[in-house]
């Protein structure tokens, strides 16, 4: 049967049936039946709150809490803390709480703290837990009879948010160092929200957050950038700059700088899909178009040498054999030497490197100028350097060949060269076939034949897979060669 | 030979190459006026005015380059032919009179032939 003077227990869970079997009689404070009515509203306003709740009270600041108090503590706390005096349970911490204590107890008022680092010892260990708390004193006969704990631990909440203030910090650094420019414009004046180090590098170090473009880079205006800037934020269309140039100039006393960018401007949409500002993202790519345009220049150089080398070569072997040759062999040889420049020009295109067969065949078919006499099918296939002089002399041969003794050499003759690419087991294949038909009756040639048959004969990488028939209704060429080989060679 | 020789202008700073394609318009059966560079060139067309074509190389050591002669050549000697040579693929085609044809070395004593008649 409940005491009703000690009703004010009832109720609380855990702690209500501790605070009841707690032996007050041995404290300060006496049996509850004797405490004060401010002492008992307020205890029983703490127990039945799901609001982590504490109180000291009376000068030896002895220790009361609720149920949700209670999960805050370890075992090194809870249940001892119950009825202690303050200064002993918080002994660790009393630095820091025990002056706000004081202040409460003194009437200073109250005290109202946020995400504040109160580490505690729950389980022997102290541990760091952050409380958003308040002490407000509770009366006594108009005196400060004790203080009044209402907290939180906000431990989860604080970690969570440092570690998306840390994470943001994490991405404006990155976004601050990347290698490439970066900027944020908001608003239809293009406001310079931010600018990487990269961005202000690249406009000669100018101040350009919280202007707007035309005012921080007036240079643009002139060369088109800001009507970029107005057409992507009204139709959030992006737009990409490819080796664009641009022309900055930090100041009037500086000289400009010629830059070639790629970069992009992307709308930035709000949520309801209104368009706020641009991003702006980007390479300084000047070194590389540079580097390009020299490498174009060294290009050029290099095919002009090469082609006057040949033309001195030319001279020297015409001079060397006018007085001697007819004109038929000096013909022969200066169209040879001519043959094999023009294979340099199909190389030219790729920097040397390998060159298109489609092309090797047009320039063949274009010195000749008998295109309507041809019939010409096959796929883009690159050659390597040797395959492409090859190739361009061998056509040059059957070409000449076909002018004086083959197809070509009668009005009605007209020629197929045909290639393709068979797949084998040890890999691709390139089938090149020369069909001429309509000519006049062909007669195998007596011996082994001279530079023209002896150069068809080694093939198209140098290892004879050719079959020639002298069929009587028009000469057949068959070149086979590993697609692997020609690209290498 | 139907029609009187052709006097040719041939102006090539390469001496080997100059030589030899005198040597092949002669052998063609024309006259060849050889310059080693543009302004040789001009004092010969001042003192030449039975010259009728002219075949130049595009670098030509000098301060006056093919292009610029062939310029000077039609402004003021109209009646003159002209073929550009050069090494380079397209020399500078944007400065080529559309007008003007161009063959790429080496070239044969053929296409010398055909553009002379």
């Amino acid at each position: 049967m409940a005491d009703t003077r000690v009703l004010f227990l009832e109720g609380g869970g855990e702690m209500g049936a501790l605070m009841r079997s707690h032996d007050w009689s041995a404290t300060p404070l006496g049996s509850p039946d004797t405490w004060p009515q401010s002492l008992r509203v307020t205890i029983r306003l703490m127990l039945n709150s799901q609001h982590p709740m504490f109180i000291w009270w009376g000068p030896e600041l002895i220790q009361f809490y609720n149920d949700a108090y209670r999960q805050t503590m370890g075992p090194a706390m809870h249940p001892k803390a119950l009825g202690a005096r303050g200064r002993e349970t918080w002994e660790d911490i009393w630095p820091i709480i025990g002056p706000q204590i004081e202040l409460v107890m003194s009437g200073g008022g109250a005290t109202w703290n946020v995400e504040q680092l109160v580490p505690i010892n729950r389980d022997g260990e102290p541990e760091n837990v952050w409380w958003t708390y308040g002490y407000s004193p509770i009366d006594l006969d108009g005196e400060i009879g004790g203080v009044l704990v209402v907290c939180n631990d906000v431990t989860e909440q604080h970690l969570r948010t440092e570690a998306y203030k840390n994470e943001t910090l994490r991405i404006a650094r990155q976004f601050e160092e990347a290698p490439g420019f970066i900027a944020m414009l908001s608003g239809p004046d293009h406001i310079f929200q931010s600018a990487n180090a990269a961005y202000r590098q690249l406009v000669g170090l100018r101040d350009v957050v919280g202007k707007s473009v035309r005012e921080a880079v007036p240079e643009a205006v002139d060369q088109g950038f800001v009507e970029l800037l107005d057409k992507v934020y009204t139709t959030g269309q992006p737009f990409v700059g490819r080796r664009t140039l641009i022309r900055l100039q930090p100041d009037h006393d500086s000289p400009p700088e010629d830059h070639y960018l790629d970069f992009i401007y992307q709308a930035v949409h709000e949520p309801n899909g209104t368009i706020s500002g641009i991003f702006v993202e980007g390479q300084d790519v000047t070194e590389h178009v540079l580097a390009e345009q020299r490498l174009e220049l060294v290009n050029r150089e290099l095919q002009h040498r090469v082609k006057n080398t040949l033309a001195t070569v030319q001279a020297i072997a015409t001079q060397t054999l006018r007085s001697v040759a007819d004109d038929e062999v000096m013909k022969t040889l200066t169209q040879r030497i001519v043959a094999l420049s023009r294979a340099h020009d199909a190389l030219i295109q790729h920097n040397w490197t390998s060159a298109d067969i489609v092309r090797i065949v047009e320039s063949a078919i274009d010195n000749f100028g008998m295109r309507e006499r041809f019939t010409v099918t096959g796929p883009s296939l690159e050659l390597g350097p040797n395959a492409t002089l090859s190739l361009a002399m061998i056509l040059h041969e059957l070409f000449t060949n076909a002018i004086k003794y083959g197809a070509l050499s009668a009005e009605t003759g007209w020629i197929t060269l045909c290639w393709e690419i068979e797949g084998k087991s040890a890999g691709d294949e390139l089938v090149l076939q020369w069909l001429e038909e309509g000519g006049p009756e062909v007669v195998r040639p007596e011996g082994g034949g001279g530079f023209g048959s002896k150069l068809v004969n080694m093939g198209l990488d140098g290892t004879g897979e050719v079959l020639q028939s002298y069929d009587p209704s028009g000469l057949r060429v068959e070149m086979r060669a590993p697609v692997a080989a020609l690209l290498r060679s | 030979m139907t029609r009187p020789p052709a006097v040719v202008l041939v102006v090539e700073d390469e001496t080997l190459i100059l030589l030899d394609t005198v040597d092949c318009i002669e052998h063609l059966g024309h006259v060849a006026v050889p310059a080693i560079d543009a302004r040789r060139a001009l004092e010969l067309l001042k003192r030449r005015p039975d010259i009728t074509h002219l075949f130049t190389d595009v670098n030509l050591r000098c301060d006056i380059d093919g292009i610029e002669l062939a310029a000077a050549v039609q402004a003021h000697w109209p009646h003159i032919s002209i073929l550009i040579t050069s090494g380079h693929m397209l020399p500078a085609t944007a400065r080529l009179a559309s007008d003007i044809p161009f063959l790429p070395k080496p070239y044969t004593a053929e296409q010398i032939q055909a553009w002379l008649e």
